[in-house]
């Protein structure tokens, strides 16, 4: 169980970027994190694995993520955080020495499923391949909690969906992901919980069944809790031709 | 060899290439030294005078200190030692070319494993460095001490 109670993040001279999050996150949950630029997502993820300083507790089964335990977390982000001299093989042994519980047929699998070249060094990838490596990583590092920060940012549309397939078929039922996305509309009949960030607070917090229930879709979910205007588009270019006529 | 020195750099960097670096600094600290030579032969040709052909000493005469001779000489292995501090910054900078590599870095278990590779080769580097200085020192000092005529060499030999 991954644990966050009345986290607090404020980088210097700017409002609060975590103000009071508390979230329990169990085994085995597929968990989306929305919402827009600045709600906290990354924030609220690099703080899960002491990339940054907070204020409050974040426990992993009860005790503080140190180095004892966190290599139990694994990070797929789109700024990447493979090494882009080395190649996938190097990627391999590193990983290897590093995390005993590295999946290398895991690992060699995905690897031929996305037909990505074991011997070349990473800088020499696409954006999309670079994008598929590390998912990759984080999917084969052994961990139970799996959190990527838009990792099909710059994929297209094919291959995020066969990674959604690949991602539902391999993931066991212990390994639990938190998904940071924008991708709603994809993603939205493959996580089991969706968490609403703004401006640094929980917004809302509910279970993909519930939503089954409701016969709601996580797309309308997410835009009625965010008071999304639907006529602002409209408005907004009735006024700027209004400007233009005027 | 390169298997242990791969494992001082940070990933992906050329540990044989930045040792080649690291020898090529020690032998242009060597060189920059080398001008103790002509200036030590200069002062210690001041002790004497010629006279019909025949060198003499002229009585009196002392060789100016050895601080002052030695002047920069050392600057060199200074300068690369301290050059080493830039080293580890690059290698730390390393981490956020091309990608973010320092969050897989900082999230690993063996909390030693960044620091080891930023600091290591660096560390060894700058003690290379005032290794090779004080061995150079050493040396002037001796070709100093021993190649002056004993009568020469100022109260406290110049420190």
């Amino acid at each position: 169980m991954l644990e966050l109670k009345n986290v607090r993040k404020s980088y210097y001279g700017s409002r609060n970027a975590l103000d009071g999050v508390d979230l329990a996150v169990g085994p085995g949950e597929i968990v989306g994190i929305f919402g827009e630029n600045g709600a906290g997502k990354t924030t609220l993820m690099k703080c899960v694995l002491g990339l940054l300083a907070f204020d409050g507790t974040i426990l992993l089964d009860g005790a503080p993520v140190t180095r004892k335990n966190l290599a139990r977390l694994s990070f797929a982000t789109c700024e990447h955080s493979f090494f882009p001299n080395l190649t996938p093989a190097d990627h391999r042994d590193f990983y290897r020495a590093q995390f005993p519980a590295f999946r290398e047929k895991r690992f060699r699998a995905l690897l031929d499923f996305f037909s990505l070249p074991e011997k070349r060094p990473l800088r020499q990838f696409s954006t999309g391949q670079k994008n598929q490596f590390e998912v990759i990583l984080a999917l084969s590092q052994g961990a139970e909690y799996i959190l990527m920060d838009e990792p099909f940012a710059g994929n297209d549309v094919f291959n995020r969906e066969d990674f959604y397939k690949v991602l539902l078929g391999i993931l066991e039922p212990t390994e639990t992901v938190l998904l940071s996305t924008h991708l709603l509309e994809e993603v939205g009949g493959f996580i089991s919980r969706a968490v609403l960030l703004r401006k640094g607070k929980i917004l809302q917090d509910v279970s993909a069944l519930e939503l089954d229930e409701r016969g709601e879709k996580l797309v309308d979910f997410v835009k009625s809790s965010y008071h999304y205007e639907g006529d602002r588009v409209s408005r907004a270019l009735s006024e700027l031709t209004g400007e233009e006529d005027g | 060899m390169n298997t242990r020195l791969s494992r001082l750099v940070p990933l992906g960097c050329d540990g044989r290439r930045e040792l080649r670096w690291l020898l090529w600094g020690l032998a242009a600290g060597f060189l920059v030294n080398l001008r103790f030579v002509p200036v030590y032969l200069s002062a210690r040709s001041g002790l004497y005078v010629y006279s019909r052909g025949v060198r003499q000493l002229v009585p009196g005469a002392v060789i100016a200190p050895f601080s002052e001779l030695l002047g920069w000489s050392l600057l060199g292995c200074f300068a690369a030692a301290a050059a080493m501090a830039v080293l580890a910054a690059w290698h730390y900078l390393t981490h956020f070319r091309g990608s973010r590599s320092i969050y897989t870095m900082r999230r690993l278990p063996d909390r030693w494993e960044l620091p080891r590779r930023c600091l290591a080769l660096p560390a060894l580097g700058a003690a290379a460095y005032l290794l090779e200085a004080a061995a150079l020192w050493g040396l002037d000092f001796l070709l100093y001490a021993a190649a002056t005529p004993a009568q020469c060499l100022p109260g406290v030999w110049g420190f």
